[in-house]
């Protein structure tokens, strides 16, 4: 590797950093690459001359609220052209403008996740792939997540399902898509192989995150897609199984997390002593493996109930 | 059986399928089916019996979903739901194990790294440096160097320089 014979040119040197930490630095995101970069004359030079640690990109808190049109310029030109994946978690600062530009440097770009930037619209994300289209890029390979995208309406859905989808609602109908828990981080922005996150939900009209029904009596339903296909609005779904919740049942079930539960999934999760509420499995970490426990509002409450008890 | 020599002459009698973990070795092993005995010049016996642990961990679990979903055919189709259950469970396992399994001292991350590189082992290699990856996670530049022992041979003009390039960053 040239890196390390750079080492070598002061073998004297004790602390010569270790081979394997320039292995490390395909593994970390621009915050840590731009640490790095400071660190040593070495892991500078390495860091600003290879493309190929830029070339999957993603911003997150905290350097998404700091991201500027400028600064996403800055750091995508390292990879000379060779983007392929850029995620920008709520980048608030990112412009239409902006994200134009990187793409029209990128044409190889084939995944663009830009959950939450608010600033970027619908108009924008259909010149981005319009562009694209113009410039030869895979266009049918690409992958949209919009998700949090401002004003975006059946039309420019309509325009991106025709770039994207070459092969019609194939691609859209091959996978079901569920509604995953929101905390087990990740997953609602997952690459689940699907062009774009967002479709027109069935009953409101809008586009948003629409979710299939996990039970499968549901889904073999004749009339399942008026049945149990809709955004989270329109049908309520359970935070453990994504499987639908009668509303019948919803005032039974609640949880200690507020999140809302299926009754067979109510039924079968651990409940507080004292309230005999459960967290949902995304919130269990106060539950311990075999004994009973108190969730941590009866805690505070107990808390302060014991204050005056405890001077008796 | 396969016997491996580490760097340091001490060799290990390791079973086919645990030895082809590595791609290297597997195609030593395609280009030559009589080949017993591989010298592995680049990793001492210290860190090849680590590696070599990681390697019949994950093989004798992919054998045990196998001989499960074997199982499962054998009895038919009443029983589906119990092998997938097992698979869930075996995988859950299998990433806590990893997890315990990569609590080493740095100096040991550092010959796994390698020598997952160059044997290459791609889980290994995965688990290994994202391990790295997570020390290095939210780390300041003079962290960095404290952690891995680094020296800074900047002046401070030219580190002052390479900041403001990025002066986001590092608000």
């Amino acid at each position: 590797m040239s890196h390390l014979s750079g080492s070598a040119a002061s073998p004297t040197e004790p602390e010569s950093p270790h081979g394997a930490l320039f292995l490390v630095l395909h593994y970390l995101q621009v915050r840590e690459l731009l640490a790095f970069q400071s660190v040593s004359r070495i892991f500078c030079d390495t860091i600003s001359n290879d493309p190929s640690l830029w070339r999957e990109i993603t911003v997150q808190s905290p350097l998404s609220s700091k991201l500027t049109d400028e600064a996403l310029l800055a750091i995508t030109s390292r990879a000379e052209g060779t983007l392929r994946s850029l995620t920008l978690f709520s980048c608030l600062k990112i412009s239409d403008a902006g994200l134009l530009t990187v793409v029209e440097q990128n044409p190889g770009i084939t995944k663009l996740f830009v959950p939450g930037c608010i600033c970027l619209t619908a108009d924008g994300m259909v010149e981005v792939v319009k562009r694209l289209h113009e410039r030869k890029g895979n266009v049918n390979q690409l992958r949209l997540r919009l998700r949090g995208l401002c004003n975006i309406e059946k039309d420019h859905l309509d325009v991106l399902n025709s770039f994207l989808c070459k092969d019609g609602l194939l691609s859209k109908s091959l996978m079901p898509s569920f509604y995953g828990s929101n905390h087990s981080s990740g997953s609602i922005n997952s690459d689940d192989g699907r062009p774009i996150d967002v479709d027109m939900c069935p009953m409101c009209r809008t586009v948003r995150l629409v979710f299939d029904c996990t039970r499968d009596e549901c889904r073999r339903m004749e009339r399942r897609w008026i049945e149990c296909r809709g955004c989270f609005f329109c049908i309520a779904r359970c935070e453990d199984c994504g499987g639908c919740i009668d509303p019948e049942n919803m005032c039974h079930a609640e949880s200690a997390c507020n999140h809302l539960l299926c009754i067979d999934c109510w039924l079968q999760l651990p409940k507080c002593d004292t309230c005999n509420r459960p967290y949902c499995k995304g919130h269990n970490s106060f539950v311990g493996p075999t004994t009973g426990f108190i969730c941590q509002e009866c805690a505070d409450g107990d808390f302060l109930d014991n204050v005056p008890e405890a001077g008796f | 059986m396969i016997t491996l020599t580490s760097s340091d002459g001490v060799q290990f009698d390791v079973r086919e399928a645990v030895a082809k973990e590595s791609q290297i070795i597997r195609d030593m092993i395609q280009d030559d089916c009589v080949i017993t005995n591989i010298p592995l010049a680049n990793v001492n016996h210290k860190i090849l019996s680590i590696v070599l642990e990681y390697c019949q961990m994950h093989v004798d679990k992919t054998e045990m979903e196998v001989n499960a979903s074997k199982h499962q055919t054998t009895t038919g189709e009443g029983s589906s739901s119990v092998p997938v259950a097992l698979k869930v469970s075996s995988n859950k396992n299998l990433n806590d194990w990893d997890k315990e399994f990569i609590n080493v001292d740095l100096d040991t991350l550092y010959d796994l790294i390698l020598a997952a590189n160059y044997l290459n082992i791609s889980g290994l290699l995965n688990l290994t440096t994202q391990a790295a990856a997570d020390i290095i996670k939210g780390k300041t530049t003079e962290e960095i160097r404290a952690t891995f022992n680094i020296k800074n041979d900047f002046t401070p003009e030219e580190e002052a320089a390479i900041r403001k390039e990025n002066p986001w960053a590092f608000e």
